[in-house]
């Protein structure tokens, strides 16, 4: 019999896979459990994978609400008899009760107070689904015209498309800024989702599609008939779904971890952070202290594909294999 | 060269029992067919010799070698595929020199650079290449030998498959269906092609496929197969005229015999179907039988030259240019019966009409409920 | 309109926002950055003269662009081949398996899903000199004999373990191990995909020739089929790997690395184009980019031409 059947070659291939398995993953441990832990417990990193989980104090909350004159002054009746620095150091102690939680909450609800995550996450979603949407919707007709409909140019217009295949849009970043900002356009939705509407990509990939549809399907539409625009998201779409889906998971995929672009164009207006954006700037002011809600907010992030391909691996990898196979 | 033998084979793909009890003895040299119906399990027999398959249980012996635990390549067997499986990268040659470079040259000799280099490389790859060009030159396939296999037509792919699987020499070579993806013609054409390269190098060939008449025309002997199990094993002749088995005999030749249903009864009697009665006596006494009619053994005209026949309506003429072959139903039956005839007699026939059809000479071949062959009383079959 | 009439225009409407937008938003780009390449244009400057190649001989004169150069070809002739050879072997052990091919397929492709920029941070965190996990694990054996027995080791526990992001020879190879971690799973569903098209017949055919070991099969029918899926990783990954910006930028977002070790063409275009508003350079550079993806879209042509030998 052909091929490796014995336990011990399966044993040993195993044994490859599952250290391969250990290096991927080693990232991936260290973000969830870090977001996990006191800010003790990540400097001398034990505590295993979840952290003892011990109440800790959060500094920056005392310090913060440190109680000054009025607040003293405000106390004086609850503490009779006792001096203003004896009055002080009880209002502290109070304070650091108040300011004491564990750490995984520390670090995820300081992932979400320090900066807007959740407005992060929005613009992500905003941004992800609109370019998605118009990719779709430039791209489908285009597809059907150039695989279906006879015109003058059709050729011309197909070897634009392979054409363009070749210019990798990050390549372009610079003078795309340029037409931009002198439009004024830098730090806007439009600036982070137009660029991406053309999916030459795309239009490669329904048109391949396209073209294994049978024309009396199409033919019989129009002779009880439907118009083209209808044949197209009428017929033609449902019958492109899993190439659809492909083209969906890639395109997600791509802008939601998106950080050069973003990067590039939104220059000042924070509130347009897209995630990445979101994350690279809670690690450009962090101090020591803030590497548990740091790890949160990458877990955050990062949280949403990964559950998702979780949940669907065998339709994203066939996807991504639909799409690389064109 | 070496005679392949089969003892006991069987096979098992889970609970369904593909081959259930394979005994086979195919001498050094011989062509013989292996037959049958698709999924008969013909195929997966060929592989169990190969090697490709692990038989559940019994003994494939090559030579005197019992050959269950070596592998495939160890088993100095050559095979053709039905698809031909040729290296779709490599040239015809390059196709052809692959088992002489397995064979023949070390494991740092056949490396792509350093593998050069070394001269004993050279050496042995002169050889190589001289039999690659003897074995292109009895295959006619000279001009070939530069093409890859994407550039060649079907019966050129064939042959080159042929051509790799002879290089080696091998005591026997398998063949599954290599003629099935060529066109009639081409077929037909090979089919004589193979049969003299069989003559050439007297070498063991075992044959599978499903159509019967490549196993007729080809074969020195014809192993029957259906259900997993073989029926018959005999020369094509005697599979042709000497059936043992109703399915054997329905599977064999074209176009299919004639069945009716009838009865033997207590001298030995045959009656059949409208009455109508066999001369001879039969081996068996009172019971059902079913009577096997080859087309060529029967006679149609308006009025049959004697008393018995059976009378017809004439449905259906196939014109074959030298023959006519008449379809027509058995009066009062739903029998349809299909008669040989010369073209005169089919064209003096309109559609339709009531014609009458006869035995001649009375050749006829009777099986029994149980699908085995019954004979008649005196000698001949 | 008539219907006739208007089946005429019918497709030239399906195709003109395409066109429109690949003209606006892929070509017009490209021919501005080639027209500015030659000038020493900034954004919001008064003036702008044309300098003619003065920006190109920057880049093949200057030091700092050699280190670009360098640091760029180093990264791809690192990443393609390595992510290529563990997507490939990773398809091929998980393609043979009896059993738990899918749980390894799903891990393996974690990292493809994972915004890079993320994960490139974590990983900054992994690597970190003194509370980096990596660097601990390593220090807490310090005290196994056999291990002190390697140099290097024994070196590290001495001294501290590399600075795997901060020393200048660790840097550039610290991130080709990211890109490679990053990289290879995709590679890796690629191949798998590509193995399942082999017809099987083709290795019984090996088998009966005579090819016994894994090795001669690989050589006679695996990798010859897997030809095509072949030039396309090296294509997909190569491109992509010229395009590495989120880890360096992440990691040295001032610097381009220790001793600028690590300064790609896309941090290049991004620092000198857009943060110091030097247009002209960053669209010289641009340039070069995009002929290097070209060439290899070239060779990647040419390659399958000659390869299509299917029959």
């Amino acid at each position: 019999m052909i091929g490796s059947q014995t336990n011990l070659g399966e044993a040993l291939k195993h044994l490859v896979l599952i250290l391969g398995a250990l290096t991927v993953i080693l990232p991936f441990y260290v973000m969830l459990s870090y977001s996990l832990k006191s800010p003790s417990e990540i400097e001398r990193n034990v505590g295993g994978f979840v952290g003892a989980q011990a109440p800790m104090v959060d500094e920056r909350c005392v310090k913060l609400n440190e109680p000054g004159k009025s607040e003293i002054a405000a106390a004086k009746p609850r503490f009779a008899g006792r001096s203003e620095r004896e009055i002080k150091e009880k209002l502290v102690e109070e304070l650091r009760q108040k300011c004491t939680m564990s750490p995984v909450v520390f670090n995820y609800s300081k992932a979400f107070s320090e900066a807007p995550l959740l407005r992060y996450l929005l613009n992500g979603l905003i941004v992800t689904l609109s370019i998605f949407f118009i990719q779709v919707l430039v791209a489908l007709p285009c597809a059907y015209a150039l695989a279906k409909l006879q015109f003058w140019g059709r050729s011309f217009v197909f070897g634009l498309v392979i054409f363009c295949l070749l210019i990798p849009v990050h390549a372009i970043a610079l003078p795309l800024y340029i037409i931009l900002s002198k439009a004024g356009l830098t730090n806007t939705y439009a600036a982070l989702i137009v660029p991406w509407t053309i999916s030459v990509f795309g239009i490669f990939l329904m048109r391949q599609f396209f073209l294994t549809v049978p024309d009396d399907l199409i033919d019989a539409a129009r002779m009880d008939g439907m118009s083209e625009f209808s044949i197209v998201w009428r017929v033609m779409l449902p019958t492109a779904i899993p190439a659809l889906l492909a083209f969906a998971i890639f395109s997600v995929v791509a802008h939601w971890n998106d950080y050069f672009w973003p990067r590039v164009v939104i220059t000042g207006n924070r509130d347009l952070f897209t995630p990445p954006l979101g994350l690279r700037e809670f690690k450009g002011d962090a101090d020591g202290s803030f590497y548990g809600p740091m790890m949160a907010t990458a877990t955050i992030i990062v949280a949403p594909l990964i559950i998702a391909f979780l949940l669907a691996q065998r339709r994203f990898i066939e996807g991504i294999t639909l799409t690389g196979m064109k | 060269m070496a005679g392949v033998a089969l003892n006991d084979v069987r096979k098992s793909f889970g609970s369904t029992e593909v081959l259930k009890g394979v005994n086979l003895d195919i001498a050094d040299g011989e062509f013989i067919a292996l037959v049958g119906p698709s999924g008969c399990g013909k195929s997966t027999l060929l592989r169990i010799i190969a090697g490709l398959e692990a038989q559940s249980s019994g003994d494939v012996v090559i030579g005197e070698r019992t050959v269950n635990a070596v592998r495939p390549s160890d088993r100095d067997l050559a095979m053709v595929f039905q698809s031909y499986a040729l290296y779709p990268h490599l040239t015809v040659e390059e196709n052809m020199m692959v088992p002489l470079k397995l064979r023949d040259l070390s494991g740092i000799e056949r490396l792509p650079l350093v593998g050069h280099l070394m001269p004993s490389r050279w050496r042995k790859m002169r050889d190589v290449r001289r039999i690659v060009d003897e074995t292109a030159d009895m295959l006619k396939m000279r001009d070939l030998l530069k093409r890859k296999p994407g550039q060649l037509s079907g019966g050129q792919r064939q042959r080159v498959a042929v051509g790799r699987a002879m290089v080696r020499k091998p005591v026997a070579f398998l063949m599954d269906e290599p003629l099935s993806n060529l066109d009639a013609a081409l077929r037909v054409h090979m089919r004589s092609e193979i049969a003299d390269l069989h003559r050439q190098l007297a070498t063991t060939f075992i044959y599978v496929t499903h159509d019967q008449a490549e196993a007729l025309t080809m074969s020195d002997r014809v192993a029957v197969m259906m259900e997993g199990e073989l029926l018959q094993v005999d020369t094509p002749d005697n599979v042709y005229r000497d059936p043992v088995d109703l399915r054997v005999a329905e599977f064999i030749g074209s176009p299919k015999m004639n069945t009716l249903p009838g009865r033997v009864d207590g001298a030995g009697k045959v009656t059949t179907v409208g009455n109508y009665r066999l001369h001879r006596s039969l081996k068996a006494r009172s019971r059902d039988i079913v009577v096997g009619l080859r087309p060529e053994h029967l006679d149609i005209a308006a009025k049959a030259p004697n008393g018995r026949h059976l009378p017809v309506t004439v449905r259906h003429k196939e014109n074959l240019g030298s023959d006519y072959f008449v379809h027509a139903d058995v009066d009062g039956t739903g029998h349809r019966l299909i008669v040989r005839t010369r073209p005169e007699t089919a064209q003096s026939l309109p559609y339709q009409s009531s014609a009458q059809v006869w035995s001649v000479n009375e050749q006829a071949v009777v099986f029994g409920e149980d699908n085995a062959r019954i004979y008649f009383e005196t000698g001949e079959a | 309109m008539s219907t006739a009439a208007q089946s005429r225009i019918v497709p030239y409407t399906f195709v003109l926002p395409a066109l429109i937008l690949m003209f606006v938003i892929l070509l017009a780009p490209v021919i501005v950055a080639a027209i500015l390449s030659f000038t020493d244009y900034g954004l919001g400057n008064t003036t702008v003269s044309w300098v003619g190649w003065e920006n190109y001989e920057k880049i093949f004169k200057r030091s700092h662009y050699e280190k670009m150069m360098t640091a760029t070809l180093l990264y791809v002739i690192v990443v393609v081949p390595v992510s290529l050879g563990l997507g490939l072997g990773a398809a091929l052990l998980i393609n043979s398996l009896r059993w738990g091919g899918d749980i390894y397929k799903t891990i393996y492709f974690l990292p493809v899903m994972a915004a890079l920029l993320a994960m490139a941070i974590v990983w900054e965190f992994t690597l970190h000199p003194t509370i980096g996990i990596i660097n601990d694990t390593l220090t807490s054996y310090c005290d196994v004999a056999w291990l002190r027995s390697w140099e290097w080791y024994d070196q590290g526990c001495k001294d501290t373990f590399p600075l795997w992001l901060g020393d200048k020879r660790y840097a550039l190879w610290t991130l080709c191990f990211i890109g490679i971690w990053q990289a290879f799973g995709f590679n890796m569903v690629l191949y798998l995909a590509g193995l399942t098209s082999i017809p099987r017949e083709l290795y019984h055919a090996a088998e009966l020739d005579g090819a016994k070991s894994a090795w001669d099969r690989f050589r006679l029918v695996t990798w010859p089929m897997l030809g095509p899926t072949t030039v396309f990783v090296v294509t997909i990954t190569a491109i992509r790997s010229f395009q590495v910006f989120d880890t360096v930028e992440a990691i040295f977002p001032d610097s381009g690395g220790p001793a600028k070790s690590a300064y790609v063409m896309m941090f290049v275009i991004y620092e000198k184009g857009i943060k110091h508003n030097l247009i002209g350079f960053g669209a010289a550079v641009t340039m070069l980019f995009l002929i290097f993806v070209l060439i290899m879209t070239f060779i990647q042509h040419r390659l399958v031409d000659r390869r299509t030998h299917y029959s």
